[in-house]
Parts: structure tokens; C-alpha cells; sequence
């Protein structure tokens, strides 16, 4: 009787772990009897398996809706560069082209929104060690930094899309004039037709600050305080004063943690091993003062940690030593 | 040795995705409780695999680059998200079960075996179960929903599959054969 009493214990929560609705105590509590138990281990992936298979028998991933936006990412995009680069100006065809393909995009839209009305409950995703990147449901594109979340609807409602942000991102949002993108920061929104444009929510001290890499946006802190962003400009939030203000891009690295590409001019080496500790995920510590005298100049494009630190060390003959949580570089300095 | 093969084209990249789409998304879902997530996961694969065509070629055996890539990338997202889930249970311990070899099934013939055993739970456990499993809800939200008790919601899922572990016995190598067969 006892055994059967736990047996039915662990099944309820094994089927409670796979359904997502176990505790942190009962995840760990479950690990333990199924690392351990020969028995219910088995009964484990039993339960597991048929949990499993059942995904088979509803084919209800949204073919159609996938290949178009797998499309709009690949060939699509390529095609479009083309024609554009191909004939800059004259433009009678390519109207007629995506009069056919909006006729054929809203068939395609009615037909699927029956499915949609399921899909707005929220999601949130956290990048924790690395860098990510998503495509959202309109095939908009995000990059979030390390240790950054964003918080955004499966599918987005029809007047416009929001999502949330926590840290770091980097958008390239599709165009739809009908349909604004909104970037909500605990303080301010950031509202886009369609563009790409950079967010940093815990600048130097806690300022919210956006740089617009194409396109326009608009800052919004209120009503009366707006800033409107252009191709190549950044916008610094004053959360003390509720102020927002244009600034200059001091730092070209500001996405170096997506694109991998740095570049440094007469760069100290305390910014140097700042930027790449940024971009790749590592701490870096300074061993002598006169090490911050080195100045930099270099552009890495798309190099790994190894070469990138080989390279710098090579200039200033220095030497690295790999701790529990950093790397200590010493050196003679300049 | 030149060889003479074509790199992907439009036409082939959408063959793969009619070939594979649904099979890599029950493959990344059977991983992952989120079914939007394991979409994502599986676009992103396809997308990466344009991206990067000129690197793979065609004869290097494709279905198993792209179930390997969806499983890797399933593993992060476990990785990522791993707050209330255990990596050791979602993946590590799972290679230790020893795998048999039975008849197989066609993959129609296994759609209808599921959706039969899915009809054939009494109403109230179908229900809870479908929501718990398809919409992704927590045991709390369901038990709201329903105006039940959470300790009823987790005694009808318990209910459940125990009736479709009876039912699935002699099927759940088919899965494995689907996913992995090339």
C-alpha cells in the first residue's frame, strides 16, 4: 500500500514536470528519484515518451503562416535587394509585383487568422549567458544582449505591435504603417514605422538609450516629451528629470556583442578589454595601472576570443592568466 | 574531385520544408513545452540553412543535418530557460533508455492511433489534459479556468496518462524511428 501511495506520488509529479507546473523543489525532488531508482526511471520516460508522441497527433503547426515567414527571411529578402539595387527608380513593375503579392498576402491572411486568435498570450524571453536572437510573428528580427529579457505576444494584436524590454536589444523591424512597433521601457516607449535601432535600458547611470541604426523613431516619454530619431542618431533618456536628449554615438561598439565587429581608435586598453569582455561574455582585469597607458588601434571583424586577445597581446606584450571568474592581463604597460 | 552538385535553390529549400517542417516540429516540441517555442527553433534551422547553403552540400545527407541542428538548438533553449526545468531530465538521462526495434508504422496510421486514444479519455480528463498539453497552461491557470481544485487538475493529468501510457505501449519506438530514420 505504501509503495503503490508512492508511486502514484512520483507519476503525479513527473506528469506535473512535463506539463511545466512543478516547483523548483519538486524538479530537484523529482531529479533525485530518477537519478537514483533504477524503477522510476523507467517509469519516467514511459510517462515522458507518451508525453512526447501525443505532440504527434495534433498537426497543428501553422504550415503556410511558417513557410512565409521562413521565405520572407531567405530568398525573399535577396530578391527584393535585387531589384532594387538592379533599378533604383523605375518602379511601374515592381508596383504591379506587390499589388499581386498584397492581394496574395491577405488571401493568405484570411485564411489564417481563424488560427490566430489563440496565439496572444505573452511570452517571455530571457537570454541569460549568451546572446540571442528571435524572429517575432510579423518576421520582424531581435538580438538580445546577455542577461536581457523581452516580453512579447506569440501574435501580435491588430492595431499594433508592442513588446517589452528589459536590458539590451538590438530590432530590425519589418515595415507595416498600419501597425506601429512599440518598445515599452519601464519608463519610456520607443514607437517605429520600420527600421533597425538599438536599445539600452541600464545605460550609465540608469538611462534608457536608443541609437537608430536606418530609418526613423520617436522616443516617448510622455505626451509632450518626445524626440524624434534619425538614421545615425542617439537618444538619451534622463530618468531624474524626465528628459530626453540627443546625443552623440561616442561608442561604436554598441553591438559589437551581435555583430562581433570592433573597432577601436586610440582606444585606452581598459575600454579595449571592456568592449571585448562585452562581446564575448568574459571578465577582464587589469594587473599594473601603466597598462591603461596602451592605446589602440584596430578593427576585428568577426574574429574569435583566441584571435582577438592574440592580436592585442601580441601589440603590447602582455600575458594572460585565467582565474576562477576573469582573466588577469599583465604586462609592462607603456 | 569536382563535384557537381547544385547549391540549394528556392525550390528545393520549400521541398525540404514540405518534407520535414511538421516531423522537425513534433521532433522540437516533443523537447520543448512550448510549441511556439519549438516553431521558432525549427524556422530558424530552415533560415540558417540558406544562409548558409553555400556550405552544405545537398549529398551530405540533409534530414539528418537539420534534426540534429533542431535538437542542438533545443538544448539551448532547455539551457536558456532553465528555471523550473531540469536539464538531466529534459535531455542527459534520456540517451541512457535502450532503444528496440519493432514493425513501423506510417505516419498517418500513427496520427490516427493518437487522435483515437485522445477521444477515448473520459471528457473531463480530455479536457484538462488538452488544455495542460496543447495550450500550454499551468496546472493553477487550468484549475481557474475550470473552477476546480489544482490537486484535481494534477489527479486528471496523472489519470491521463496513465490511460495513454496503456494506450501508446507498442508505439512509442515509432516516434524514435520517425525522428531519426534517414
Amino acid at each position: 500500500m505504501n509503495t503503490h501511495g508512492n508511486h502514484t506520488q512520483f507519476e503525479d509529479l513527473a506528469v506535473k514536470y512535463l506539463a511545466g507546473s512543478a516547483t523548483p523543489e519538486e524538479v530537484e525532488q523529482l531529479e533525485v528519484w530518477v537519478k537514483n531508482d533504477e524503477e522510476k526511471r523507467r517509469l519516467f520516460f514511459d510517462i515522458k515518451r507518451s508525453w512526447m508522441l501525443v505532440s504527434s497527433s495534433r498537426n497543428a503547426f501553422q504550415k503556410s503562416h511558417a513557410w512565409e515567414k521562413i521565405a520572407s527571411q531567405t530568398f525573399q529578402t535577396e530578391s527584393k535587394d535585387k531589384v532594387r539595387t538592379l533599378q533604383p527608380k523605375s518602379s511601374g513593375s515592381i508596383i504591379t509585383i506587390w499589388r499581386v503579392a498584397a492581394a496574395i498576402l491577405l488571401l493568405i491572411t484570411g485564411i489564417y487568422s481563424v488560427y490566430y486568435f489563440a496565439g496572444f498570450r505573452e511570452k517571455e524571453w530571457v537570454a541569460m549567458d549568451q546572446h540571442q536572437e528571435r524572429i517575432l510573428d510579423d518576421a520582424s528580427r531581435v538580438h538580445l544582449h546577455r542577461n536581457s529579457t523581452l516580453t512579447y505576444p506569440a501574435r501580435f494584436r491588430s492595431n499594433e505591435r508592442r513588446v517589452k524590454l528589459e536590458g539590451e536589444a538590438f530590432f530590425e523591424v519589418t515595415e507595416d504603417a498600419q501597425k506601429p512597433f512599440v518598445v515599452e521601457t519601464s519608463n519610456i516607449e520607443i514607437h517605429v514605422l520600420g527600421t533597425s535601432f538599438y536599445v539600452n535600458t541600464r545605460g550609465e547611470a540608469d538611462e534608457t538609450e536608443v541609437i537608430v541604426q536606418t530609418g526613423k523613431v520617436a522616443m516617448v516619454a510622455s505626451d509632450k516629451v518626445q524626440l524624434p530619431l534619425s538614421e545615425g542618431q542617439r537618444g538619451i533618456y534622463d530618468h531624474d528629470r524626465n528628459e530626453l536628449a540627443e546625443a552623440r554615438v561616442e561608442n561604436p561598439n554598441f553591438i559589437s556583442w551581435k555583430t562581433r565587429i570592433l573597432v577601436f581608435e586610440d582606444s585606452g586598453l581598459k575600454e579595449v578589454f571592456e568592449v571585448i569582455g562585452d562581446t564575448y561574455g568574459v571578465n577582464f582585469s587589469l594587473a599594473e595601472s601603466s597598462l591603461e597607458n596602451c592605446r589602440l588601434t584596430a578593427i576585428f571583424n568577426d574574429k574569435t576570443l583566441a584571435e582577438v586577445l592574440a592580436i592585442v597581446a601580441e601589440t603590447f606584450s602582455l600575458r594572460y592568466t585565467r582565474t576562477q571568474e576573469e582573466i588577469l592581463v599583465s604586462g609592462e604597460g607603456c | 574531385m569536382t563535384s557537381t552538385y547544385q547549391p540549394l535553390d528556392e525550390a528545393a529549400l520549400q521541398k525540404l520544408f514540405d518534407a520535414y517542417y511538421s516531423s522537425l516540429c513534433r521532433f522540437a516540441s516533443g523537447y520543448l513545452s512550448d510549441a511556439d517555442a519549438a516553431e521558432d527553433i525549427v524556422q530558424q534551422v530552415f533560415i540558417n540553412l540558406w544562409n548558409h547553403r553555400e556550405e552544405i552540400q545537398p549529398d551530405k545527407q540533409i534530414k539528418s543535418y537539420l534534426f540534429t541542428a533542431v535538437k542542438n538548438r533545443c538544448l539551448n533553449h532547455i539551457r536558456d530557460h532553465k528555471k523550473y526545468r531540469s536539464y538531466y531530465l529534459d535531455v542527459e538521462a534520456e540517451l541512457e533508455i535502450p532503444v528496440e526495434e519493432k514493425d513501423t508504422f506510417t505516419e498517418a496510421e500513427l496520427e490516427n492511433r493518437l487522435n483515437l486514444a485522445l477521444d477515448n479519455l473520459p471528457e473531463k480528463c480530455r479536457e484538462i489534459f488538452l488544455l495542460c498539453r496543447f495550450e500550454e497552461m499551468k496546472y493553477k491557470e487550468v484549475a481557474d479556468k475550470l473552477n476546480i481544485s489544482p490537486k484535481t487538475v494534477e489527479a486528471q493529468m496523472s489519470k491521463a496518462l496513465k490511460i495513454l501510457r496503456e494506450e501508446f505501449k507498442d508505439l512509442w519506438f515509432v516516434v524514435f524511428l520517425l525522428f531519426f530514420w534517414q
